[in-house]
């Protein structure tokens, strides 16, 4: 990895991602929990800005120049611009956008790199994730749609998949499927990209408890698909997967940035919130656990900006990364809790402004629950650091 | 200071050095008492990095210097008009230093009165500076003075060091306004202390429960035993991330100085007590016994909780400086 950038880039390079917002990013509010586009007019105006955000290299920075990669990229540069993008409001790349690009680039050959990148960075294509199913989640090795080979090469795929975020509004999805019985769990899964609009795909959208869309249940019946779809080797398709799902590490430095926030929104709550005949704000209990969760945000903030600055100079240290993930998405579960928590316990203003951060606090509170439970959950975060960091024995009863 | 080659290389030696029971003049020629004071009044600079990190292993260590107080005691004698005399005794170890913390003091014009209930002292300590509740003042006070009292018969849970208690009757002060930089620097300090006895403890039980089986099996099997393992290890480490950057700010005179530190203390404080304490519950029966040294380590956070102010004061403070108190 190169050197990292000065202090003057980063300050440029923030200015850079500010003047974009300002300029180009939706009039509407990203909403946490609320990532797929409610409407038409919502789909446009993210594909649009999701385009804006790949043509001025804010996304996709870290392709290869020849695909459109940025020269001078660094991770740190990414960690900016997600900050950025959460304190503005504005809706953020999908995951999946990055997840597939990343395999691609890794895996895919040179005529699937042509066929498929310049689609994304247009987002004429959005991809999605075909990766769980109902009997296999965090246990991914397990999963049972089968991928049969036919004479003439091609596949048909069947099986059943769910957690399929953004399934319902994706023109591509990268699948993971059985192509043989080996003698390891992992080997004999192949990996595809999918169309999905193809014959024998039907796909059907799962509410969250927000009531929204954001993922679905992805029925594959039958689903033929030509041999070079695969990407990497037949048989090879779990470190496909496991590349996947690594690319996105840096990722976790930006999203303090959305703790900042909560805690914002959350003051701004207890200064417009009567309890009895005082104003929360002034309320000594109040006080203290607002202060608490808010050097809970310092901590949180501490730990995974030493964690980027590591990563940065190639100095990881094992199990860093799931530590961030419980300090910051079990921090951000608390405080939206305790914001919602507050705000029904008396009586709020109808200033919209007050009104607006506790919509915000409830999205985030019924939203807490993806990032603790999605991407590993946190109790498979700690099995891993008991395991990578601890290197506690293993064989308990369980 | 940046790398973390330079921080291993700097805990090293911290550990080398407590492990030899050093006395009051190895410290002074070490310059461990001169880490916060300017160069020019004989210290070696403001160092609150490299001071919180040999801090963080002496509690770790379980050490009986108190050596940074001194060093706190120097810089805020150096500081300070007035009080510049004190700081040569301080910096070779001559005198003892201490900081300190009370509710029960009151001030006249340049004197003070009241009682101080613990200092945490090498020996007996022969000035001290005092902080308040927020918003009153912080005082310099020399104990050699007619009408100042040390004790040394302390009632309190610590092991470790030792603990004086302060009365003070129209004891001549130096007042200052709270809030500068070296009283900032004790909370991180004391802070990066309990951080460090918190590592101790949790080696010291980790060790013991992947040794120990229980229905044939080390008990450090048991994922229940592994979740309560792991969170304690993600607070200490977060601890220790947010310890090292507020002394961070302190050294580079950042604007987020203050509220990071008081965010240190507010985070650390209690939490610290509750990691402890929960290491003996996961020690299990060995843990309640006198003989297993995790409790001397539980003693020293819980006398850290408050004598240089209660979180409470320290979260207070940041709800004003957040906005979230008028």
């Amino acid at each position: 990895m190169s050197d990292p950038p000065s202090e003057d880039r980063l300050e440029s390079h923030r200015n850079h991602v500010r003047s974009v917002v300002s300029t180009s990013a939706p009039a509407w509010e990203a909403r946490e929990g609320h990532r797929a586009p409610g409407t038409k007019e919502e789909e446009a105006d993210l594909r649009n800005w999701y385009r804006v955000l790949f043509d001025e290299g804010l996304t996709g920075a870290s392709w290869p120049v020849e695909w459109g990669g940025r020269p001078d990229h660094h991770p740190l540069l990414d960690v900016v611009t997600l900050e950025e993008l959460i304190r503005a409001r504005a809706p953020r790349p999908l995951d999946q956008v990055n997840l597939a690009s990343g395999v691609l680039l890794a895996f895919g050959s040179e005529p699937q790199k042509q066929r498929f990148l310049p689609r994304i960075r247009s987002v004429e294509d959005v991809w999605c994730q075909l990766f769980s199913e109902p009997g296999a989640g965090s246990d991914l090795a397990g999963i049972r749609t089968r991928a049969r080979r036919r004479e003439d090469g091609s596949f048909v795929l069947s099986g059943q998949k769910t957690w399929t975020t953004d399934g319902h509004w994706a023109q591509m999805g990268l699948a993971l499927a059985r192509t043989s019985e080996g003698p390891k769990r992992h080997s004999g899964l192949t990996a595809f990209a999918v169309p999905m609009d193809a014959p024998g795909i039907d796909i059907r959208p799962i509410d969250t408890i927000a009531g929204v869309p954001e993922f679905n249940e992805t029925f594959l019946d039958d689903v033929v698909v030509p041999a070079d779809s695969v990407l990497g080797d037949v048989d090879r398709g779990w470190s496909v997967a496991m590349s996947g799902l690594e690319l996105e590490r840096f990722g976790v430095g930006g999203n303090v940035a959305l703790l900042e926030l909560l805690i914002q929104d959350l003051v701004q709550l207890a200064r417009s919130l009567r309890l009895g005949d005082r104003v929360a704000v002034d309320q000594d209990d109040v006080q203290q656990v607002i202060a608490d969760l808010d050097a809970e945000t310092e901590a949180a903030t501490a730990f995974v900006r030493q964690h980027i600055q590591k990563l940065a100079t190639g100095e990881p240290e094992e199990g860093d990364a799931p530590m961030a993930k419980l300090l910051t998405t079990e921090t951000y579960g608390r405080i939206a809790a305790y914001g919602v928590h507050l705000a029904d316990s008396g009586t709020l203003s109808s200033d919209p402004e007050a009104q607006l951060s506790r919509r915000r606090l409830e999205d985030a509170w019924l939203w807490s629950r993806a990032l603790t439970i999605s991407g590993g959950s946190s109790e498979i975060m700690r099995n891993i650091l008991a395991k990578r960091r601890l290197h506690l024995p293993s064989g308990g009863i369980r | 200071m940046a790398t973390t080659d330079e921080h291993r290389l700097l805990r090293s030696t911290a550990r080398e050095v407590y492990a030899s029971d050093p006395s009051s003049d190895d410290l002074a020629a070490l310059g461990w008492y001169g880490l916060l004071t300017d160069e020019r009044a004989g210290g070696a600079g403001w160092f609150p990095e490299e001071a919180a990190l040999i801090a963080m292993e002496g509690g770790n260590a379980g050490s009986t210097t108190t050596w940074f107080q001194n060093a706190l005691v120097a810089a805020f004698a150096s500081e300070t008009p007035g009080l510049s005399g004190w700081t040569p005794a301080l910096l070779s170890g001559e005198a003892i230093g201490a900081f300190g913390h009370s509710t029960d003091l009151s001030w006249g014009e340049d004197v003070v009165s009241g009682s101080v209930a613990r200092v945490v002292s090498d020996g007996k300590p022969n000035m001290v500076v005092l902080t308040g509740p927020p918003g009153t003042h912080t005082v310099a006070v020399h104990l050699g003075q007619h009408g100042a009292g040390v004790h040394g018969d302390v009632v309190a849970l610590e092991t470790e060091r030792q603990l004086y208690r302060l009365t003070l009757d129209q004891v001549g002060a130096v007042r200052v306004s709270p809030g500068t930089r070296v009283e900032m620097a004790a909370i991180v300090l004391l802070c990066s202390d309990s951080v460090g006895a918190v590592a101790r403890a949790l080696h010291l039980v980790t060790g013991y429960l992947v040794e120990r089986e229980a229905f044939e099996v080390p008990i450090a099997s048991f994922q229940t035993i592994q979740h309560r393992l792991v969170d304690l290890v993600t607070f200490q480490k977060a601890s220790e991330a947010l310890v090292l950057r507020a002394a961070q700010a302190l050294a580079w005179d950042d604007q987020r100085a203050e509220r990071l530190t008081l965010a240190t203390h507010a985070y650390v404080e209690g939490r610290a007590v509750q990691a402890i304490d929960e290491c003996i519950q996961l020690a299990g029966g060995i843990g309640f016994t006198w003989e297993f040294p995790l409790h001397h380590a539980l003693r020293r956070v819980a006398t850290n909780a408050a004598i240089f102010g209660p979180g409470r004061d320290s979260r207070r403070r940041l709800a004003s400086s957040s906005g979230s108190a008028r």
